[in-house]
């Protein structure tokens, strides 16, 4: 059979240089309908070698991996906004063995140890996870001592609760003495250095004011069902400076945190303007966005300026995830919020001094994952071609939808989108693997190498179902590099601190982070795909606003980079 | 052998041959026949030509004419059916519902009479008025599917879109191939932003009437909203075709062109459509020329050309002050073109917009869900009045009055808003 592929109508990857590439491209190329045009939105930089996806690129393994958790809603149907906002998951570290753990966040509580083989053990009772009472609803991980071990938050509809982590043991709950207060919903929330004083801070969202006096069903088309948030009083988050020594102390007014909208469902930070300083950023449901930019002393809601706080044409949209990351490797920070069926998925394209254009559209995102209500979202380059993949899980927000909207389905497939080196993305779902086409009611999302093999694996929570642990086995996978940062005078985690990788003529950005997605957190290894590329120069960018620089790193490699040590250290 | 004094029976006589006597008796008889029926005929013919005049007459006569006709001939269903129509034609609602109701109970199977009876009674008495004579009729005649119809425009005029929808999806039910009903369906799903319950109904207009350009946009419009942009270019496309100088197509096509424009060419030819629909004769109007002009603008701020996109959003914005959509772009351009302190005017004139919208969404969500709770409505109607919208303001205090609703406090209000915003009006009344 002889195929001649369209020029110039073929995503770029599909013109590769070596052949062996060629026969996976063009199955990729036919499948995708090798319709992607190249648009003006930035120029593309020089690639390393483009990787096709193969079938089965991810396979959920949670079950074998020793995975034994389900979420349930119990209680009468149709649900309410309460039962169906769903709950996160995090990637972590917990005991800093170089191996990561997963933690799933729910009324109960799970922590299960990985061995770093791809098996996991059942720690929750170990570590005293089984003993917090409470709604818990979200989590974010961070090492608040810098006493290295990360500590965590969990968010909680009516409470909220502070774990301190003894030396990778035990978690005990220090929120009486940390100074912080139960949360009317506690929603997404995430660990920052507002002050880069080298200590974490903490911000946590909140959603609506709900409880069992409010309106708990609504009518729609005659159905009566999960009201929007829209009928509720929105309820605005909370900022926490972390004093040292496990205190926190309030500074959302002080700090100018209180100018937000509330009903917030994602939220992370990152200094996406270069001024050294950790702004927030944070997705809020059915009404305007926010982004608090730090301006050193406070922030300042610049979101209806800047222009994140809308949809495209100026509409609010229902914020649910949110995530930071440079897709098109232009040096910075772009964008992702999701949102409900119907609207764009949003891609804030940074276009400096605090601009940002929504580019769904023109990026190929909008149109596939429009009939989505989306929830959890993580840029991750699954192929380790260099760019910046992203993956969204979905679910809708009426477990009885089907009756009112036919073509709608609480259960819905996840998404994975290729990056087409920063011009546009090709949705792969359908063949990167079963699990992608599995209908779920997907909310949270994590990202992380569990396994060490140089693939980045997905962890997402299924609100009605068991946890699905995607173990990325895409075949053939580019070069390249994992760092763990250790900060001295920055905070431990390296949270902040920007990660210039140069390889193959070529410079990524990345910014050390676990936060983002929905109501979860990520491993906060910088991962990044070198494509083809044999070695690469690091430099860091700590929070101080010190640079140290790591020349010849060899690739498919995980360093250990320290601030203020010359030497990196080699991780097995 | 012929018997004396036996009557030979006649039907047994011969047909010719027979005595003269007989003869001349039979051509009388047929004479007399003929000329019987001769002025049958003419009786008949007399009749239809008066018929015809009361006819020609009822369909020129004045409205005056009418009345007094009607005066002497109560029970004349003409008299007053055409009594009804001729006052519906010159505005007379008034005396057309009496005469179309007296019409209507002397015809209670004619459609036609209580359709109109029905359209003068909503015209007279509101919209319930309306749905009370469409809803009797009904009652008779469920199969009616012009009255379903009729039924469904009511409901739409009165932005009650889901019993619209329904209304008009039962008159598709009785009357498969009445395209106005399957336009009224996608019409009444469209505006309910029941996207792929409207793109079905349209898609079977289109079907029905393929030349007839009007489901075709409709078609558009709903695949737009649906965000199926493809197809919606396909639709607009053919709508286009069918009525080049539309402006409505030209509008649709260019929006849909618009949404999925990927390279300069393509934001050229949605522009060029966009260009289309605000001139020639009819150039779109109202909400629609907003709609042209905002995405005339926002085409040139997706390609980062502020100064071309500046005097479409400009005009936009002066069309929609309180648009923040426009103001949200306006902000980008002003950014874009290097004006801070016009894009900080746009800037908070979109905060406040956003404010105000976002309340009232929310506000609106809550009454739909606790519409007896009167001080959410009050709620409502002050921020409406508080940001100038006097129409929708008033129109919630009289709502809640007929409703009998927070009566004391809505009436107090209304008189005050009334005082406040037009003190010369008789009694202070604000009409909306």
């Amino acid at each position: 059979m002889h195929l001649t592929l369209p020029k110039g109508n073929c995503p770029h990857s599909c013109r590769s240089r070596s052949w062996h590439f060629l026969l996976p491209c063009l199955i990729f190329a036919s499948l995708s309908g090798c319709a992607v045009k190249p648009v003006a939105v930035s120029t593309p930089k020089p690639s390393g070698t483009p990787i096709p996806v193969t079938e089965e690129a991810f396979r959920d393994v949670a079950q074998e991996a020793g995975i034994r958790y389900r979420w349930s809603v119990p209680g009468k149907r149709p649900l309410n906004i309460l039962q169906t906002i769903g709950n996160g998951c995090a990637f972590l570290d917990f005991n800093q063995d170089g191996n990561l753990d997963i933690l799933l966040i729910g009324k109960t509580l799970a922590l299960y140890q990985g061995n770093g083989n791809g098996n996991f053990r059942d720690v929750t009772i170990a570590t005293g996870l089984n003993r917090p009472q409470g709604d818990f609803r979200g989590c974010a991980v961070g090492d608040i001592d810098n006493d290295g071990y990360d500590d965590l938050y969990l968010s909680a509809y009516r409470g909220g609760i502070l774990l301190k982590n003894q030396q990778g043991k035990q978690f005990v709950d220090i929120t009486p003495s940390s100074g912080l207060r139960t949360q009317p919903w506690g929603s997404a929330c995430a660990f920052g250095d507002i002050d880069n004083d080298g200590l974490l801070d903490l911000y946590v969202g909140n959603y609506v004011d709900f409880g069992p006096d409010s309106i708990q069903l609504c009518k729609i088309n005659g159905v009566l069902t999960a009201c929007s948030p829209q009928t509720y009083d929105a309820v605005k988050g909370v900022l926490y400076h972390n004093r040292g020594n496990g205190k926190f102390q309030d500074v959302t007014t002080l700090w100018g945190a209180d100018k937000v909208s509330g009903k917030a469902l994602g939220v992370a930070f990152a200094d996406y303007d270069h001024s050294g300083k950790q702004s927030i950023t944070i997705a809020n449901d059915e009404i305007a966005g926010d982004l608090l930019q730090n301006k050193g002393t406070r922030f300042e809601n610049v979101g209806q300026l800047a222009g994140t706080a809308y949809s495209r044409v100026g509409k609010p949209h229902a914020g649910m995830g949110t995530d930071w990351g440079d897709f098109n490797n232009d040096g910075l920070l772009d964008l992702v919020v999701t949102t409900f069926a119907l609207e764009a998925k949003a891609i804030y394209i940074n276009e400096g001094e605090s601009l940002f254009t929504e580019s769904s559209s023109l990026l190929g995102v909008a149109l596939p994952a429009m009939p989505y209500v989306a929830f959890g979202v993580k840029w991750l380059d699954f192929d380790n071609d260099g760019w910046l993949d992203l993956v969204v899980a979905n679910g809708h927000t009426s477990d009885n939808i089907a009756e009112y909207q036919k073509e709608q389905m609480y259960r819905q497939p996840t998404l994975l989108f290729r990056n087409q080196e920063g011009r546009s993305f090709v949705e792969v779902s359908k063949i990167s693997g079963k699990a992608f086409q599995k209908p779920i009611v997907g909310r949270g999302l994590a990202t992380g190498d569990y396994d060490n093999d140089g693939r980045i694996d997905i962890l997402i929570v299924d609100s009605e179902g068991a946890p699905l642990l995607l173990h990325n086995e895409t075949q053939p996978i580019g070069n390249y590099l994992s760092l763990q940062l250790r900060g001295t005078k920055s905070n431990r985690n390296g949270y902040g601190a920007k990660v210039t990788i140069e390889a193959g003529g070529v410079k990524r950005y990345f910014h050390c982070h676990s936060d983002g997605s929905f109501f979860s957190a990520s491993d906060s290894r910088i991962h990044c795909g070198l494509g083809t590329a044999r070695s690469a120069t690091v430099t860091v960018l700590w929070t101080t606003g010190k640079t140290e620089q790591y020349p010849n790193l060899s690739v498919n490699s995980r360093y250990l980079l320290t601030e203020g040590v010359a030497q990196t250290k080699k991780l097995p | 052998m012929k018997m004396a004094g036996t009557k030979t029976p006649r039907g047994n006589q011969p047909p010719s041959g027979s005595s003269p006597e007989n003869t001349n008796q039979s051509k009388q008889r047929i004479l007399l026949l003929v000329g019987v029926l001769i002025l049958l005929a003419v009786v008949m013919l007399f009749q239809q030509g008066i018929a015809f005049q009361r006819q020609q007459w009822l369909q020129t006569a004045s409205l005056e004419e009418l009345v007094r006709a009607a005066e002497q001939e109560p029970d004349s269903i003409e008299i007053a059916r055409r009594l009804g129509t001729v006052a519906l034609e010159k505005g007379d609602a008034v005396r057309a519902a009496q005469a179309l109701e007296r019409a209507a109970q002397l015809s209670p199977d004619h459609e036609d009479t209580w359709l109109k009876w029905a359209r003068a009674a909503g015209e007279t008495r509101g919209a319930l008025a309306a749905e009370a004579v469409l809803t009797a009729y009904l009652k008779d005649h469920p199969q009616s599917a012009n009255t379903h119809l009729e039924l469904a425009l009511l409901y739409a005029a009165g932005e009650d879109f889901a019993r619209a929808e329904k209304s008009a999806q039962e008159a598709t039910r009785l009357a498969p191939k009445m395209v106005e009903a399957w336009r009224m369906w996608g019409q009444a799903a469209l505006s309910a932003r029941r996207f792929p319950e409207a793109i079905a109904a349209f898609q079977e207009a289109c079907r029905l009437a393929p030349q007839d350009w009007r489901p075709a946009i409709g078609l558009a419009r709903s695949q737009i909203e649906g965000k199926q942009y493809s197809n919606a270019v396909t639709s607009a496309e053919k709508a286009v075709a069918l009525a080049p100088t539309e402006p409505e197509a030209h509008l649709a096509l260019g929006r849909a062109r618009f949404e999925t424009a990927q390279s300069p060419t393509d934001f050229d030819a949605a522009r060029q459509h966009l260009k289309q629909s605000l001139t020639g004769n009819n150039p779109v109007s109202g909400p629609r020329r907003l709609e042209a002009l905002r995405y005339l603008g926002e085409s040139h701020v997706r390609q980062s050309q502020w100064q071309e996109a500046l005097p479409w959003l400009e005009e936009a914005a002066r069309l929609a002050p309180g648009s923040v959509e426009v103001q949200f772009a306006l902000v980008r351009v002003y950014r874009g073109v290097g004006d801070t302190i016009k894009a900080e005017e746009a800037l908070k004139r979109q905060k406040i917009l956003d404010q105000y919208q976002t309340e009232i969404r929310e506000l609106s969500a809550r009454i739909a869900e606790r519409p007896q709770e009167g001080e959410l409505q009050l709620r409502l109607a002050r921020l409406y009045a508080s940001f100038g919208n006097f129409v929708d303001a008033v129109k919630i205090y009289r709502a809640m009055i007929a409703r009998n609703l927070s009566t004391e406090i809505a009436e107090r209000e209304l008189r005050e808003l009334s005082q406040k915003y037009a003190p010369n009006s008789p009694k202070g009344q604000l009409s909306p």
